[in-house]
């Protein structure tokens, strides 16, 4: 399958071309601008699998006129509220910025950016662009995928690739009525996106899964999992690899006899190796760098594995039932690295930053 | 009598005072990591949040209340017993009184706090009450003077009580934020076993553990240093309560 799609920029004409793997099946036309409409007017009627789009269009005054300029956010705009009115025609837009502000995740701002199902920054793009594009091809091919049950009601949640009894895996009320009630497929596409793809939950990442195995690298293991189909195939699988969070559970009971998360990352890096030879190494603490920590969790901020102990929740507003609330390690705490990545402590846990930023790490090991 | 080869250890328990402002920040700290974990029913979270902003209307009180009504619980979320069958635990509060006015009794002017299991169409089918010992007209009950008592009446359905009163247990004081962890602990023990790390959660919950069992335990350590009276004697109503002068 073959995609195709447009880049309208008012100066940087490249990134369609790095954006573009024709060999892959991606092939992304630059479009320069015009009075935003008619613009929208013409891309939408187009029926592009996919539309990238910079934020800033207001830097060539040789575009367009400036009393007429307006932003990434307002030509979206122009092209969901199309996208409304004929989902068949729905695509996927996303957002290609210099612009470091427009990374926040934990608090987005509010104003524009719902509208975006990912943005990249033009280095991120400039300097590997194969992710890039692989993820483009999953948005096509996931809109492809939810366009194909938008009439379906409760098909819908069909995208994920479960049945039987599986499917109450991810039949909770939030997710089945938010997906029942979309108005668009765009709609769907960013409940499944930012609910599920991006949060741990349902779904867990590479660095959530070493967590919770207790381990600092995924890899020795990697092929256990696929073989246990613990790996997820579902809608936008392609783009972002994720595994199932029950059929993992369900497999690491009858491996470890206990809930993994009881057990020490020791523990658990002897029980992998000795039933699969796997010559995996055991998780580091990042507070007290020692493996008898029960790890739990990736850090919502350096995403190395960390425990429950040694940490503080992240501040979460938008964190759907389904998920597992994010936690930031004491290390992240310490160091102020929480405060470059623009992730906030959560209230509830704001008391225990101060003592955080004066304890000592000696002789702070499990015994 | 045998005495083990082991070196006695001197055991102080410190008096302490919590204040109404200090247990505010305990319960919305339980109420907030119990919500994170889905432990919790959005109106059990109310419930006490509600509790919380009453008590931080006087927040350095050292006397003050606590009141969750039967009808408003502290209800929790959904969950499966051992045969599959659909329960609901649910935590009320008649009142528990605290005065911290003397440190050989635990602080409390009343208490009665309550742990009701419910089924999937909200039958009773077990509800057990932590209860302080009534006095009536400087007549004690009958009864340890904290105790643990199964069954408890339900307004308007006299025809449902359980029919004994007895045993009344001698038991430890226990309040809202202790009971939230004893029902976290036996009906969602995955979710406890991360709660449990937590350190503010450990925070929260030694503010309740201070103040329920620091004058008890005082007690028990007393009363094992003599063979001339039982422990159940020295903890029963008319032996321990403080008659308020």
């Amino acid at each position: 399958m073959s995609y195709n799609g447009f880049f309208v920029d008012d100066l940087d004409e490249i990134y369609a071309t790095l954006l573009s793997s024709v060999g892959d099946g991606l092939a992304i036309k630059y479009r320069p601008l015009d009075e935003a409409a008619s613009l929208a007017g013409e891309l939408f009627n187009s029926h592009p699998d996919i539309v990238a789009v910079d934020f800033r269009l207001d830097e060539n005054p040789e575009m367009i006129d400036p009393n007429k300029a307006y932003n990434g956010s307002g030509l979206a705009q122009l092209l969901r509220d199309k996208a409304a009115a004929s989902p068949e025609y729905d695509f996927p837009i996303v957002l290609i910025s210099a612009e470091d502000k427009l990374e926040r995740f934990y608090r987005p701002d509010g104003t524009a950016h719902d509208l975006f199902d990912r943005i990249y920054k033009k280095d991120e793009v400039a300097e590997s662009p194969k992710p890039v594009r692989a993820q483009l091809i999953s948005l096509c091919k996931g809109y492809e995928d939810i366009k194909a049950v938008w009439r379906g009601g409760l098909e819908r949640l069909s995208v994920f690739g479960l049945y039987g009894e599986e499917l109450t895996a991810i039949a909770n009320q939030e997710l089945r009525a938010a997906l029942i009630s979309a108005g668009a497929p765009h709609i769907a596409a960013s409940i499944i996106l930012k609910g599920v793809i991006d949060r741990p939950g349902l779904l867990l990442s590479d660095n959530e899964l070493s967590a919770r195995l207790g381990i600092a690298d995924l890899r020795p293991i990697e092929s256990v999992l696929v073989d246990r189909q613990i790996q997820y195939q579902g809608v936008f699988s392609g783009g972002w690899r994720r595994w199932w969070a029950h059929r993992f559970d369900d497999w690491a009971r009858t491996v470890f006899g206990a809930r993994p998360t009881t057990m020490t990352g020791s523990a658990r890096a002897n029980v992998l190796n000795e039933n699969f030879g796997a010559n995996v190494k055991a998780a580091v603490s990042t507070w007290n760098k020692s493996s008898d920590e029960r790890f739990a969790f990736s850090c919502a901020v350096c995403e190395r594995p960390g425990e429950i102990r040694h940490s503080v929740a992240a501040f979460d507003p938008y964190a759907p039932k389904h998920s597992h609330r994010k936690r930031i390690c004491w290390d992240c705490v310490q160091t102020g690295r929480y405060v470059q990545a623009k992730i906030e402590v959560d209230d509830v846990d704001a008391n225990l930053v101060e003592d955080v930023m004066t304890k000592s790490r000696d002789g702070d090991a499990n015994s | 009598m045998q005495t083990p080869n082991r070196q006695s250890v001197e055991i102080n328990v410190n008096e302490v005072t919590v204040t109404a402002g200090e247990m505010a920040e305990a319960i919305r700290t339980v109420a907030n990591k119990l919500l994170a974990v889905d432990i919790i029913s959005p109106e059990g979270y109310a419930s006490l949040g509600e509790e919380v902003r009453r008590l931080n209307r006087t927040p350095k009180a050292t006397s003050w209340e606590v009141e969750i009504d039967r009808d408003d619980a502290v209800i929790f979320s959904e969950t499966l017993d051992e045969r599959g069958e659909l329960i609901i635990p649910r935590i009320s509060c008649k009142g528990i009184s605290v005065e911290q006015v003397q440190h050989d009794c635990p602080p409390f002017a009343a208490l009665d706090v309550a742990l009701e299991i419910q089924d999937g169409v909200r039958n009773s089918l077990s509800r057990w009450h932590v209860d302080w010992a009534n006095s009536t007209n400087g007549v004690s009950q009958s009864g340890p003077l904290v105790h643990l008592q199964y069954g408890g009446h339900r307004p308007g359905h006299r025809d449902t009580d359980h029919p004994l009163k007895v045993p009344r247990w001698c038991h430890p004081p226990m309040d809202i934020l202790l009971l939230c962890e004893l029902v976290a602990a036996n009906f969602y023990e995955d979710k406890w076993e991360e709660l449990r790390e937590d350190q503010n959660w450990c925070k929260a919950i030694a503010t309740g553990q201070k103040l329920c069992y620091s004058a008890y335990l005082r007690k028990m350590l007393e009363g094992l240093s003599v063979s001339s009276k039982t422990l159940l004697h020295s903890m029963w109503a008319t032996e321990w309560r403080i008659t308020p002068e």
